[in-house]
């Protein structure tokens, strides 16, 4: 798993390329910690992702429940087939805004 | 070496007129007492200015010395002002050679020596204050700057102050002829300077500890005795060897101290004044003069090196026992921060004897809560283990028996792991289990225990769960799958399938949410293999998993097995795909088998 980190006016891209298995999802959630302690709005790129187990799962809910917190949002962005079905069947899809493309979750962020 | 003063070493000086806390060793208040006093000085002064003139070199009997000049200085410093009419009335009558001179009348005689009276009155009371004043201590002998201090300010100043005043009554009254004026005023001024840096420094020395041990006296009985015989012998040789009083001058200084020093001095001037007085020794010039001169010199260099000695000698070993004092200190403090350390790590090591006696305790009370006999069940065959990764886990297990038959089935996983997940799993057991046996349906259960979970939420963790209601008479079951694993069927056929989940959430994250269920049915022989991450996401040595797809494929050849022959078969597998690599999570496996009827 690789993270990469860009802003773009009041959020945050975190691009996840890779498998995030239970060996990375500790690392994951300590990025997204840090993100969360910035106060940003959140938007995941998932392009890259081509794999989440259920411990990558946790990571995410971890994020949306934090995020959730402090009224700041989550979007997930790009997701491939797999891992879409993965968040639908995890029951996941309610805690974050989905959407196609990235500029797609920039754009349904709250202002 | 002595000790410091008891009274004042340094700091400002004691306003004058010299108070009583000046070491006097009497406190003459009546008339009585100051009269002794007076009377006391008058003598030694006296006695002294006799003595001296007995020793004066030369037909006039000029001297480089006039101990009278150092009596009268440690007289004022020690004891104060009450002791000055003593030392004018020595100074008085000490002119009394004066009266031999041919012509001199009574009246010229007293004018001439009222003049000196007063010159040795200034000069004594210079002297004192610049002891106290400027050297800061009435025993100068502690720092090298206080020793150049005592000979310029307590010795040389006031004797030229009193040297010109008495040099002066005595031109004016005709004692001293003119050209000799020159002459005589520098011999006076001479004579008292090294009076005051002998005779003053000897008795401040010893006026501070006038007690003597054995070593003292040795060393100082020694120093004569060696004094004496290095001007014998330089009498005798009329060799130049006065060079040979310096070995002793400094043997004094070192076993002596200021007192051991300072009597040396006073011997070696002794020695050489009298041998010079017998036109023998070293310091015989071709003039009186040179004489004196020579001596004059002399005396001021032995004096001089001598009291720097002492002095160096005093400050150096202060700065030792400074130095101990602070590595004593030093050596206290590590031994104090030594012990503490040690107690801090004694009580450390308590509190962790007691967290893992807790973390036993607690680890047993936590396995004591998951049922393990499932002999009571006769229509169903159940096998359950729970491997903690840590001590505390936050996986569980639940096998409860509901009416009608039927049976109670949760498999269930805490985010986290360690005590804190310990706790929570044992709330949503107590909670999940109550809400099952009050008579709800399956999704209603898990719907409460959410509602639950998300309300007393403080540590922001969150739990997937299944929670399954089989009938046990038909096989059919109802399950809730909230973001747990996908359980599997194992047919009693061989062929193994994965319950879909329904797209539930995690329990403790969103609140007001329904709950779908599933259903399955079991045929007799088919098992419900329910199970945690820790299995398909156990990782060998590559940080590979075990996965879903090993998972099924492993469970396949025991189709129709017993409960506790698939589940030990399981893990017997998960074991060694991760033989080597450190267990990550927890590993809990719940096998439910349907018996044939």
């Amino acid at each position: 798993m690789e993270v990469f980190e860009a802003r773009t006016g009041g959020a945050t891209i975190l691009r996840i390329v890779g498998r995030v298995d239970s060996s990375v999802s500790k690392l994951l959630e300590e990025r997204v910690q840090v993100l969360i302690a910035r106060d940003d709005h959140i938007v995941v790129d998932l392009a890259g992702m081509t794999y989440v187990s259920s411990a990558g799962l946790r990571s995410f809910i971890m994020l949306a429940k934090h995020a959730r917190d402090r009224q700041r949002a989550v979007a997930l962005a790009a997701m491939q087939d797999g891992v879409s079905e993965i968040f639908e069947i995890s029951g996941l899809v309610e805690l974050f805004v989905i959407r196609g493309t990235v500029d797609d979750a920039v754009a349904a962020l709250p202002r | 070496m002595t000790p410091s003063p008891p009274c004042r070493a340094d700091g400002p000086p004691a306003p004058l007129p010299v108070p009583a806390d000046r070491p006097s060793g009497s406190s003459p208040r009546s008339l009585g007492a100051w009269l002794a006093l007076n009377l006391l000085v008058l003598v030694v002064y006296s006695v002294l200015g006799v003595v001296i003139v007995l020793f004066g070199i030369g037909p006039a009997k000029i001297s480089p010395i006039y101990p009278p000049s150092g009596i009268a200085f440690a007289a004022t410093a020690i004891l104060g002002w009450r002791v000055l009419p003593a030392v004018f009335l020595g100074q008085f009558l000490n002119g009394f050679p004066l009266l031999q001179v041919p012509g001199t009348t009574l009246s010229m005689y007293t004018l001439a020596n009222i003049g000196t009276g007063i010159g040795g009155i200034l000069e004594a009371s210079l002297a004192a204050v610049a002891l106290w004043r400027v050297a800061g201590t009435s025993y100068p002998f502690e720092r090298p700057r206080q020793v150049v201090i005592f000979l310029l300010a307590s010795a040389l100043g006031p004797a030229i102050v009193g040297g010109t005043i008495g040099t002066l009554s005595m031109w004016a009254c005709g004692f001293v002829p003119a050209k000799e004026f020159w002459a005589t005023l520098a011999f006076f001024i001479f004579s008292d300077a090294s009076g005051i840096a002998v005779f003053g420094a000897l008795v401040l020395a010893w006026h501070r500890e006038p007690r003597a041990d054995a070593k003292l006296v040795g060393v100082s009985l020694g120093a004569i005795a060696g004094i004496v015989l290095v001007g014998l012998v330089s009498a005798w040789t009329r060799h130049p060897i006065f060079f040979l009083y310096l070995p002793l001058l400094l043997w004094a200084a070192f076993g002596g101290g200021p007192r051991g020093v300072t009597v040396a001095a006073t011997a070696i001037t002794a020695v050489a004044l009298v041998t010079t007085s017998y036109g023998v020794g070293s310091f015989v010039g071709r003039t009186p003069e040179e004489s004196v001169l020579l001596l004059v010199i002399f005396i001021s260099v032995m004096t001089f090196t001598g009291l720097v000695t002492v002095a160096v000698l005093a400050q150096r070993r202060q700065a030792e026992l400074a130095l101990e004092a602070y590595n004593r200190q030093l050596e206290q403090r590590v031994a104090e921060r030594t012990a503490e350390v040690a107690e801090k790590n004694r009580q450390l090591e308590e509190k962790q004897a007691r967290i893992d006696e807790d973390l036993r305790t607690a680890r047993v009370l936590q396995a004591s809560i998951l049922p393990t006999d499932f002999s009571a069940y006769r229509d169903t065959d159940i096998a359950a283990a729970m491997r903690p990764a840590l001590e505390m886990s936050g996986d569980f297990y639940d096998v409860f028996p509901l009416d009608g038959g039927r049976l109670g089935l949760v498999v269930a996983d805490v985010s986290g792991k360690g005590v804190a997940s310990a706790f929570f799993m044992a709330v949503t057991r107590t909670m999940l289990r109550n809400a099952a046996q009050g008579g709800l349906a399956p999704a209603d259960c898990i719907v409460r225990v959410n509602e639950a979970l998300c309300r007393e939420n403080p540590v922001e963790m969150f739990v997937t769960a299944i929670y399954g209601e089989l009938e046990q008479a038909t096989g059919t079951m109802r399950l809730v799958n909230a973001g747990h694993c996908e359980p599997i069927v194992v047919r009693a056929g061989g062929a193994a399938e994965l319950v879909r989940r329904a797209g539930n959430p995690p329990l403790g994250v969103l609140s007001g949410r329904k709950f779908a269920e599933s259903a399955v049915t079991l045929g007799a022989g088919d098992t419900l293999f329910l199970y945690t991450d820790g299995v398909t996401e156990a990782a060998d040595r590559d940080g590979e998993m075990f996965r879903v797809a090993r998972l099924l494929e492993a469970v396949r050849p025991l189709a129709g097995r017993p409960a506790k022959e698939l589940m030990l078969s399981v893990i017997a597998g998960v074991e060694s795909f991760s033989a080597g690599a450190l267990q990550a999570d927890d590993i809990t496996c719940l096998a439910v088998r349907r018996n044939r009827v």
